[in-house]
C-alpha cells in the first residue's frame, strides 16, 4: 500500500501525542524523585514532541502545496487558482490548521524554554515539562482524534472549495498567525509559573527565566490585535477599526491582563510583593488565550470571525475547567509559601502605581468579559437577549482607559518605596507642563469636548513622561562618559533594555491613544445617493460620481466606482471604491474601500451599493489620525523587542558606592567597562 | 555640594520615628481610588445633553449608532455597510423628517426587532445590572486592596527617605536596575 500525506501527518500526531504523555509522566516522576534519567527522559521527549508535530505541519503544508485534494481540509480551505501565498495562509484559515499551528508554536517555545534552564531552574524543570507536556496532550488528542486535519475525502475532487472573500487580504496573511503565537506562547510563562508552584519554589526565579517568553507573547498578541484592528479597518468597510466583537473581545483581554503581567512582576522582583497577584494573572492570562483560540476558531459566539463551525466546544470547556481547577488547587495549596517578604510603605510610590495599573487593566478585562456574556446571562435569566455593543463598551471602559493613560504618565515618574515632595517636584515639572501647553494649544484649536481633551492631554502627558525618562538617562550619561548625543542613546538602551523597550512601547501606545480618541470624537461621515455626475462634499474633500466599471478576472468580479476627488477646489485625482463577488461566495461580497490618507487624516469610502437607474449608494468617512494608530502600533513592537533583545551588553563595573563622585547619579555608567558580568549579591 | 551619603543601615535609626508618623496606608490608597472613580466618572456624565436643533443628518446617524444592524455580527445601522441598514437609515430620515422624535422612531424599531435591536443594554430592569457590575467590581476590589494594606501592620526595618536620603536610595535604585537588567539577561 502506498504511503500518503496523510498517513505520514497522523503517524506523526500520534508519535507525538505518545511522546507527550511519556513526557508528563517522566517529568513528574522525575521532580518528585530528583531522578536525573527521569528529567533527561521528559526534555528529550518534549523536543520529540516538537519535532512531530513540526513534520505533522510539514506534511499539511506540502499537502496544500502540492493540492493534494485526498484531504478534506485542503479541499475546503484552498483551490488551484489561489496565489501559493495564500494557499500557505490556507493551513490556518481553518479549525484544524490553527489547533495544529498552536500545538506547534507551544511545543517549540516550550523546547527552546526547557533546554534554555534545564540546569538553572532543575528543581522544577520537572513539573514544568509536565505541565507544559500536558498542555500538548490535550492539544494533539483533539487533533488526532476529534478534529484532524488529515482526515480524507471519500472521492477526491478535481478542484478545492478555496478560502473565503474576507481572507482574501494582505492582513489576514499575519493578522490570524501573528495572534495565534500570541496565545500559544502564554503556555510557557503558564507551565513555569504551575511548575514552581507545585515544587514549592515560589521566589522570582521562574520569572525571570520567562521574562522574555512573558514579552514575546505580549508583543505578538499585541500584534495580532493591532493587525487585526487594521484588516477591519481595510477590508470590512464600516470606517472603524475595533467593534468590541465577540472575538475581538477575547483577543484584547488576554493581552490585557498579560499586560498586568508584565507589570506587576517587577513588583514581586523588585519588592517581593504580589507574589499569590502574580501567579493568578498568569493562570488567568492563559485560560483567557485557551478561551481566546476556542472562540475564535469554534463558532460558539456569533461575530465576524465565525468562519468555522465545529464540535470541539465540550472538549475545551472540559480542559478550561480542569486548568482552572487545577491551578487554584496548586495555588491554595502552596499559599503559606506565597506570602509576601515586603510591605507597601508609601501611597504614593512606583508600587501603588503598578498596583492601581493592575486593577484599572484587570477591571478593563472584567468589564470585556462581562459584556461579552451579558448577552448569554440575559438570556438565561429572562429569556431575552441584550446586545452589549460599542456604546456600552466605550461608556464604562472608556473611563478605566482615560485612567489607565493618565497613570502611564505618573508611574514611571514615581520613586519605588515612598516618594518624597522634592522628588516629585523635580520629576513631573516637566511632563506636567508639557501636558498644561497642549491642553491650551488644543482649547485655542477649538476642542470643547471634555473628554477626548482630557484624553489627549493624558497621551501628550505620558509621552513627555517617556521623553524625559530618556533625556534625564541620556543627561547623566552625557556626563559621566563624556559621550555625544547618540552614543548616550545608544549605550544608554543597550544598558537597560527592559526599561527603555518599556518606554518605547508606551510611546506607541500615547500614539495610539491620539489616533483612537480623535477618531472616535471627530469621526465625520456622510452617506448619500449620487447619480452620475453628482457630487458630495465632507470636510476639505469634494467627490464627484463619474461612473461604474464591472470587471471579472479569474473567478473574482469586481464592481468599482470611479469618482474624482478634489481638494478644496484643487486638482482632482481618481479614487475607487468597489465590492468583489467571488465565485462559490456570491453571496458574501467583499468591500475594497477606497482610503486616501492626508495630513493625518483618512478619507474613507464604501461603496454600498448600485441601482439600476445608474445611481450609488456612498458612504464617506473623515477619520482623523488613524494613520497615527498603525504608526504607534510599530513604535510599540520595536520598544516590545527592543525590551526582549537578548544582547549582551558591557557589564557593569563594581565600583564601591563611597568612592563615587555625586550622588544620585546613576552607576553603572562608567565608560571603560570591564569583564564580562559578575554575578551581583 | 555634596550630598551625604549614608550606609543602609545608619539610615534605619531615623525609622522608628518615621514608622510612628505614618498614616496606614490603606485608608489612603482607597481614597486615592475612590477619588480616581469619580474623575474618571465625568466624561460619562454629559454624553446625554445633544439633540434638539442638529441637522436631521447629524440626529438620524445618532440614531442609526443606537441601533444594531438585525442581520451583521455587531455593527450599528450607521456603520454597517449592508442593503438592509442602508433601508434602516432610510426610513429613519423619512421619520424624523416627518416630525417623529428620537424616542418614537427607537421605540418604533424595538417593537419591530426586539430590545436586542439596541447596540446597548437599557438602563433600566435587569439590564442596568450590565452598566453597575464593572464599577461594583472595581470599588470592590479597590476596597478589599485598602482593607487588605491597612490591616498588616507595617514593620519598621526600611526607612522612609528623608530628603537628604532620597539622592542616595535614587542611586540604589538606578543600580539595582542595572544589575537586574543584567541579571535577567
Amino acid at each position: 500500500m502506498e504511503l500518503t500525506a496523510a498517513d505520514l501527518g497522523v503517524a506523526a500526531l500520534i508519535a507525538a501525542l505518545v511522546a507527550a504523555g511519556c513526557s508528563v509522566l517522566a517529568g513528574a516522576l522525575g521532580a518528585r524523585s530528583g531522578d536525573e534519567l527521569l528529567l533527561r527522559a521528559a526534555r528529550n521527549g518534549a523536543f520529540v514532541v516538537a519535532g512531530m508535530i513540526a513534520l505533522a505541519a510539514g506534511t499539511l503544508v506540502a499537502a496544500f502545496l502540492t493540492h493534494d485534494f485526498s484531504l478534506a481540509y485542503v479541499v475546503e480551505h484552498s483551490s488551484r487558482s489561489m496565489p501559493v501565498q495564500y494557499i500557505i495562509a490556507s493551513f490556518y484559515s481553518g479549525q484544524q490548521g490553527s489547533l495544529l499551528y498552536w500545538a506547534l508554536a507551544l511545543s517549540v517555545f516550550s523546547a527552546i524554554a526547557i533546554r534554555a534552564t534545564f540546569d538553572r531552574l532543575r528543581q522544577m524543570i520537572g513539573y514544568v515539562i509536565a505541565v507544559a507536556m500536558a498542555i500538548e496532550v490535550f492539544f494533539l488528542y483533539i487533533l488526532t482524534f476529534v478534529s484532524s486535519p488529515f482526515d480524507r475525502m471519500l472521492a477526491i475532487p478535481a478542484d478545492g472549495r478555496g478560502l473565503n472573500p474576507l481572507l482574501y487580504d494582505q492582513g489576514m496573511l499575519i493578522h490570524p498567525p501573528m495572534l495565534l503565537l500570541g496565545y500559544a506562547s502564554v503556555g510557557v510563562p503558564y507551565a513555569f509559573a504551575m511548575g514552581a508552584l507545585l515544587a514549592g519554589r515560589t521566589d522570582a526565579d521562574w520569572m525571570r527565566a520567562t521574562r522574555r517568553f512573558a514579552l514575546f507573547a505580549w508583543a505578538f498578541l499585541g500584534a495580532g490585535n493591532l493587525l487585526g484592528a487594521w484588516w477591519a479597518y481595510h477590508v470590512l468597510g464600516w470606517g472603524g477599526y475595533w467593534g468590541w466583537d465577540p472575538v475581538e473581545n477575547s483577543a484584547i483581554m488576554p493581552w490585557l491582563a498579560l499586560t498586568a503581567y508584565v507589570h506587576s512582576v517587577m513588583v514581586q522582583q523588585r519588592r517581593g510583593m504580589l507574589k499569590v497577584w502574580n501567579m493568578a494573572l498568569i493562570v488567568a492570562t492563559f485560560c483567557l488565550a485557551v478561551q481566546g483560540t476556542f472562540i475564535v476558531r469554534s463558532g460558539v459566539i456569533s461575530s465576524v470571525h465565525s468562519f468555522a463551525q465545529s464540535t470541539i466546544g465540550p472538549y475545551f470547556f472540559a480542559f478550561l475547567a480542569t486548568v482552572v481547577i487545577g491551578s487554584v488547587a496548586a495555588l491554595l495549596a502552596r499559599l503559606p509559601s506565597l506570602r509576601d517578604s515586603e510591605q507597601f510603605e508609601g501611597i504614593v510610590s512606583r508600587e501603588s502605581g503598578f498596583l492601581l495599573n493592575n486593577v484599572l487593566l484587570v477591571g478593563i478585562a472584567f468589564a470585556t468579559y462581562w459584556g461579552t456574556i451579558f448577552p448569554v446571562l440575559s438570556e438565561a435569566v429572562r429569556g431575552t437577549k441584550a446586545t452589549v455593543g460599542p456604546p456600552f463598551y466605550r461608556q464604562v471602559n472608556g473611563p478605566l482607559l482615560l485612567g489607565l493613560l493618565l497613570l502611564m504618565g505618573i508611574g514611571p515618574l514615581l520613586p519605588w518605596r515612598k516618594a518624597t515632595a522634592t522628588q516629585l517636584r523635580r520629576t513631573f515639572v516637566v511632563p506636567l507642563a508639557v501636558a498644561g501647553v497642549a491642553t491650551t494649544v488644543m482649547a485655542v484649536l477649538g476642542l470643547r469636548e471634555v473628554a477626548a481633551i482630557l484624553a489627549l492631554a493624558a497621551a501628550v502627558f505620558a509621552a513627555a513622561t517617556v521623553a524625559s525618562e530618556y533625556w534625564r538617562g541620556i543627561r547623566a550619561r552625557m556626563r559621566s562618559t563624556g559621550e555625544w548625543f547618540l552614543p548616550a542613546v545608544r549605550h544608554l538602551i543597550a544598558r537597560a533594555r527592559p526599561r527603555y523597550g518599556g518606554y518605547l512601547v508606551h510611546l506607541g501606545i500615547a500614539f495610539i491613544a491620539v489616533g483612537v480618541v480623535s477618531s472616535s470624537f471627530y469621526q465625520q461621515s456622510r452617506d448619500v445617493t449620487l447619480p452620475v455626475g453628482g457630487s458630495l462634499t465632507i470636510g476639505r474633500y469634494t467627490l464627484t460620481y463619474q461612473g461604474l466599471t464591472d470587471r471579472t478576472v479569474g473567478d473574482a468580479r469586481s464592481v468599482t466606482a470611479q469618482l474624482a476627488l478634489s481638494e478644496d477646489g484643487g486638482p482632482s485625482r481618481t479614487v475607487s471604491p468597489g465590492r468583489v463577488f467571488f465565485q462559490n461566495f456570491n453571496d458574501q461580497p467583499a468591500t475594497r474601500v477606497a482610503i486616501e490618507t492626508e495630513r493625518l487624516e483618512d478619507l474613507y469610502l464604501v461603496l454600498t451599493g448600485w441601482g439600476d437607474d445608474g445611481t450609488i449608494s456612498l458612504v464617506a468617512i473623515i477619520n482623523p489620525m488613524v494613520p497615527l494608530i498603525w504608526f504607534g502600533g510599530v513604535i510599540l513592537l520595536v520598544g516590545a523587542f527592543v525590551s526582549l533583545w537578548p544582547e549582551r551588553a558591557p557589564a557593569i563595573q563594581r565600583v564601591p558606592i563611597a568612592s563615587r563622585g555625586r550622588a544620585g547619579q546613576p552607576l553603572g555608567v562608567s565608560p571603560a567597562p570591564s569583564a564580562p558580568s559578575q554575578p551581583f549579591g | 555640594m555634596s550630598a551625604t551619603i549614608m550606609p543602609r543601615a545608619s539610615a534605619s535609626v531615623a525609622g522608628s520615628r518615621a514608622t510612628q508618623r505614618r498614616r496606614p496606608a490603606g485608608n489612603a490608597l482607597l481614597g486615592l481610588g475612590l477619588a480616581a472613580i469619580a474623575l474618571l466618572m465625568i466624561p460619562s456624565i454629559g454624553r446625554a445633553a445633544s439633540g434638539g436643533d442638529m441637522p436631521v443628518d447629524e440626529r438620524a446617524r445618532q440614531i442609526a449608532q443606537e441601533l444594531r444592524c438585525p442581520i451583521c455580527e455587531g455593527l450599528s445601522v450607521a456603520d454597517s455597510p449592508s442593503q438592509l441598514a442602508v433601508q434602516m437609515r432610510g426610513v429613519i430620515r423619512e421619520k424624523l423628517e416627518s416630525g417623529e422624535s428620537r424616542d418614537e422612531i427607537v421605540r418604533y424599531f424595538v417593537q419591530r426587532y426586539g430590545e436586542s435591536i439596541l447596540m446597548e443594554p437599557p438602563r433600566r430592569g435587569f439590564t442596568t445590572v450590565a452598566w453597575v457590575a464593572p464599577y461594583l467590581a472595581l470599588l470592590a476590589t479597590l476596597a478589599f486592596l485598602g482593607w487588605k494594606l491597612r490591616r498588616k501592620p507595617t514593620p519598621a526595618s526600611p526607612p522612609v527617605p528623608d530628603d537628604d536620603l532620597a539622592p542616595y536610595l535614587e542611586t540604589v535604585d538606578e543600580t539595582y536596575e542595572l544589575i537586574h537588567d543584567e541579571a535577567i539577561r
